[in-house]
């Protein structure tokens, strides 16, 4: 007989307030637990950052005891869709990034969800001095036996998994460039199917979204959207984007996700090739591209 | 079960710090059979005087009570732009959203024929029998606090979107009638630092029966004579000091939904709604806490909460 979950909203919320640069800080746990007597859902992380400029230089990792959910460190704006088109308004000095997971991630009563904070200082060398806040939307279940449940089997719960790939840094007209992902950055490690939700399609320029018309990097737009090219394919040879796609037209630009929902199998393994014909580009900034793939499994406690 | 789009529409013109009420006749159900209500929508244009605010929008400061045939709907005047999740943050272009000549992303535009819509989707379809009518009050804030006077007329359209039921739809004996409720921080206590707390009255279930809570939005509104409209809640611009607190907690019935105070950026994110799915027993509230720091003069909060109960027809 299944047991339905009793539950009420909650929002759990830990910060730190700066990071030097090459620096990893850790939240305060107690203020991320779930403290209810079933356990609780996760059912969308916040990242809460000073500005808009930091695209790629404040990564996260997400993990339960030692379950990774994320690969190592992955930048905040790559969990999930931009909601904002241009994620670098000036004015408002504070972005939040967020992911709303397909499937809630349940934690047991007393778990938590850790997330470590990481300033990887690649766009720009310098401490951060203002509040970076991490937030979880979810819902408290308040009935034990709704987890004695989970734990005896009777109910499936889902994991996400998050892993990304960093592309090199570049200096935007000055030559072309080409890079490749590897084996291991948008990789189902496990043992089980995994279905690939989507992937999104960053691109640091010099810290800033290439959709910002301020400054000089609105000049980042045409690196994004007609001077790098994507191919890709998977671990079974199987061709995923044949001909070279502009990258601003597979991850959009108005939302910078591309929704596949496709079963990667276990051990699988997609790689994207990026030509980046960038020495055209009249413009002297860096470019960073960042693809992740963000996906989930069903697990058995 | 219904397959006839129909849509009722009224509008009317509302002076600054005065009310209206919508022409009840024109969102009438004048079918023999129910209807069935979606959305609501409203659109507002500002008044075509020359204003005496750079930036306007009206949404933010014009407010709509709704009752439906004998079910209230809200539980006093909602701020318009609370009505929904904000839409036009997705586009970015679209008027009403952004004020991009000063930089100060203020969901209002600098030209002087400005309009601002916004959509509620209802969670529940809500029945209208045949020959009811919604009723729609409306009221306006004076535009700037303090301020005894005002610009001219401004006009508000509500729309109701729905179908009619087929003709072999049999109408039941209970229906799910939509409820909003609304924590208003007044413009007073924002000048000092503090905490607001919400009272038994503004988010609860004042019904004998359970009430569903599907979303709660937040604003944060600004009146003044540099302009008028809703804020992103981060901002250094408009005298608000993105490090001052503007956090809030929140508990029902001794269980905590927000247990430490969280900013309300990160509790309602870029849309700056929360979607949830709580249920309020009979008689049970939500217990709201709003802290804010010295540098909130002039500003609003509004915290709305949106849901549906079961009615007998």
């Amino acid at each position: 007989m299944s047991v339905a979950p009793q539950c009420v909203p909650i929002v759990l919320s830990g910060y730190i307030p700066g990071i030097n640069a090459f620096q990893t800080l850790g939240i305060d746990q107690s203020r991320l637990q779930a403290q209810y007597p079933g356990g609780a859902f996760i059912d969308q992380v916040r990242f809460k950052v000073p500005d808009g400029i930091y695209i790629l230089d404040l990564q996260a990792e997400l993990k339960i005891n030692d379950i990774p959910i994320t690969r190592n460190f992955v930048p905040m704006s790559a969990f999930g869709k931009s909601h904002t088109y241009e994620d670098n308004r000036t004015s408002p000095t504070t972005m939040v990034f967020n992911w709303k997971l397909k499937k809630p991630l349940y934690l047991r009563s007393g778990e938590v969800l850790t997330v470590s904070i990481q300033n990887a200082s690649i766009d720009f060398d310098t401490a951060i001095s203002e509040m970076i806040e991490v937030t979880y939307i979810g819902r408290g279940i308040m009935n034990k036996d709704y987890e004695n449940a989970i734990i005896d089997g009777q109910v499936k719960t889902y994991r996400p998994w998050v892993t990304a790939f960093i592309g090199v840094r570049r200096e935007l007209g000055t030559s072309d460039f080409t890079d490749r992902s590897t084996e291991t950055d948008l990789k189902n490690p496990f043992d089980v199917p995994m279905l690939v939700e989507h992937f999104v399609g960053r691109m640091s320029i010099d810290g800033m979204d290439p959709n910002y018309q301020g400054g000089t990097s609105g000049i980042g737009s045409d690196a994004y959207l007609g001077y790098t090219f994507c191919r890709m394919w998977d671990s079974a040879s199987k061709i995923i984007v044949r001909d070279p796609t502009p990258f601003g037209h597979l991850f959009h630009m108005s939302n910078k996700i591309w929704t596949v929902n496709s079963i990667l199998p276990p051990k699988g393994f997609y790689i994207i090739d990026l030509d980046e014909q960038v020495s055209v580009v009249d413009d002297a900034d860096f470019m960073t591209p960042i693809v992740s793939m963000v996906g989930y499994r069903e697990v058995q406690r | 079960m219904s397959t006839s789009p129909i849509l009722l529409t009224s509008r009317v013109a509302i002076a600054s710090g005065g009310t209206a009420i919508a022409d009840s006749g024109r969102l009438q159900n004048e079918s023999r059979r129910p209807m069935l209500i979606e959305e609501v929508h409203f659109l507002t244009q500002s008044p075509t005087t020359t204003l005496t605010t750079v930036t306007y929008s009206m949404g933010t400061v014009i407010r709509a009570k709704l009752r439906a045939g004998r079910f209230v709907i809200s539980n006093e005047f909602i701020v318009l732009s609370a009505y929904g999740p904000l839409l036009q943050d997705l586009v970015g272009l679209t008027p009403g959203r952004l004020d991009r000549t000063l930089g100060i992303g203020l969901d209002a535009v600098t030209t002087r024929s400005q309009m601002t819509h916004h959509r509620w989707k209802l969670s529940r379809p809500l029945l209208l029998g045949p020959g009811e009518s919604m009723m729609a009050n409306f009221s306006r804030d004076v535009d700037v606090s303090g301020w005894t006077g005002g610009d001219g007329n401004a006009f508000v359209t509500i729309t109701l979107l729905g179908r009619l039921a087929d003709p072999s739809y049999i109408v039941p004996k209970k229906v799910m009638v939509p409820y909003i409720s609304q924590f208003l921080v007044t413009e007073t206590a924002m000048a000092t630092a503090g905490d607001s707390l919400s009272q038994e009255t503004d988010i609860g279930n004042p019904f004998l029966v359970p009430l569903q809570i599907t979303s709660m939005n937040g604003r944060l509104r600004t009146r003044s004579t540099t302009a008028i409209g809703d804020l992103p809640f981060d901002n250094n611009a408009m005298n608000i000091d993105p490090t001052d607190g503007r956090e809030i907690k929140m508990a029902v019935s001794g269980r905590n939904m927000i247990r430490d105070y969280t900013s309300i950026s990160s509790v309602f994110g870029n849309t700056r709604s929360w979607e949830m799915d709580l249920k309020l027993d009979p008689r049970e509230w939500v217990n709201a806490g709003y802290r804010r720091g010295s540098s909130s003069s002039g500003l609003q909060f509004t915290l709305t909460a949106f849901g549906h109960r079961e009615e007998t027809l």
